[in-house]
């Protein structure tokens, strides 16, 4: 015979291209303590309702797919348990700040747009011959750009940024950590070819530095310091540009 | 040849009360609010400064102002008694969570160990205490006033 789970009530934010905003629908689902809120909605998709669209990938917090706002908090689905965000019903709702295609669906062209932007792969001004072997590194120069590579894109720190609520041209935080994250590498040579999308005026200067986007990142990069640090050395790469002769920048 | 449906998409716009919203958003918007009457407070101060070293007189409705006296007037009123507790909490406010932020922003590292924020953050709170008790020292003498 088959359990008697207890239920929850999901409320998920339906929206059907074409249609003036979003509506919101409730579903009962059952509960388990190990449930997290991708299954929740996995169930809903398989058992109650084929038509709820929504992504994701890898169930494991790598892929960076489902990202959603859950009782109005950016979050991954597949991190987020249901006994941590229970109460008479969970709020399921897409990433904010970003375009809705279709009911937890965004629109995620303008961050790669932003990403293609910031020239997120080593720049060398010349590569070495193979014969010279690899480019090595200590390990105090990886740690200096550790925690930024370990962005998996899952653009939760957009949601959690009002400055990019605001004004949508804004670099904002995941491009920016990324743009930091090749700057500092020593083996990249590109932090002038950057210059122009992380210190244009809609780059890292509109930063207020609330510091959501790091708090709510789930693999703790902490894009919001790496801003403030591209702030810094972007200012020194403009004075060298002034003060200094080409050849000794 | 191939043409590409463009769906509609539903835009969504930011409260103008998001700071509201969230804690940490409330403590964010607090401290720029905390930047207005710190901003103010030391305007008024750098005028009485100039007024008490240049004693500048203004034309006014009924005869000439003097500037330095007016400033006299201002500072001892209950009002800016009040406006100067109120922004003295604010610069506290300020000064606090901006110790709190540094570390993130400049991150120290001696000998390849990061110090860890939370020292920074004391350090920074011990050495601004140091100055102001320093500066005290120097400006009375150590006397209360």
């Amino acid at each position: 015979m088959e359990e008697k789970l207890p239920t929850v009530m999901m409320r998920v934010s339906r929206y059907l291209p074409g249609e003036e905003k979003p509506h919101f629908q409730t579903y009962e689902v059952p509960y388990r303590r190990d449930m997290v809120v991708l299954d929740a909605l996995n169930h809903i998709k398989e058992k109650r309702d084929p038509t709820l669209t929504f992504r994701w990938s890898c169930r494991m917090g790598i892929c960076g797919s489902c990202g959603m706002n859950v009782n109005g908090k950016p979050v991954l689905t597949c991190e987020s348990f249901l006994k941590d965000v229970l109460r008479r019903e969970i709020l399921v709702e897409p990433l904010g700040h970003f375009p809705v295609i279709k009911d937890l669906v965004v629109d995620i062209e303008d961050f790669m747009r932003k990403l293609e932007a910031v020239k997120p792969y080593l720049i060398r001004d010349q590569e070495r011959p193979l014969g010279a072997g690899e480019y090595r590194q200590t390990q105090e120069e990886v740690d200096r750009f550790r925690q930024s590579s370990l962005c998996i894109n899952c653009m939760i720190c957009y949601a959690a940024c009002p400055v990019y609520g605001e004004d949508a041209s804004f670099l904002g935080p995941a491009a920016a950590a990324l743009a930091y994250r090749y700057n500092v590498d020593s083996r990249d040579q590109g932090a002038g070819k950057r210059l122009p999308a992380v210190a244009s005026a809609t780059g890292v200067w509109e930063c207020t530095f609330v510091g959501e986007c790091s708090t709510a990142c789930p693999k703790d990069v902490d894009p919001g310091a790496a801003i403030q640090r591209l702030k810094l050395l972007s200012s020194i790469e403009v004075q060298k540009r002034v003060l200094l002769p080409s050849i000794l920048r | 040849m191939a043409t590409k449906t463009v769906y509609h998409r539903y835009r969504p716009h930011q409260s103008p009360l998001w700071f509201l919203s969230n804690r940490r958003y409330f403590a964010f918007m607090l401290r720029e609010l905390a930047g207005l009457f710190i901003a103010v407070y030391a305007i008024l101060i750098a005028v009485g400064l100039f007024a008490g070293r240049f004693h500048p007189v203004l034309p006014g409705p009924n005869g000439s102002i003097d500037v330095y006296a007016s400033m006299a007037w201002l500072l001892k009123t209950r009002g800016f008694f009040v406006f100067t507790l109120i922004s003295l909490a604010f610069a506290c406010y300020h000064s606090l969570t901006w110790f709190d932020l540094f570390p993130q922003v400049t991150p120290i590292q001696i000998r390849g160990w990061k110090v860890p924020n939370r020292w920074v953050f004391g350090g920074m709170v011990a050495l601004w205490i140091g100055l102001s008790l320093a500066l005290y020292v120097v400006l009375y003498g150590g006397k209360l006033l």
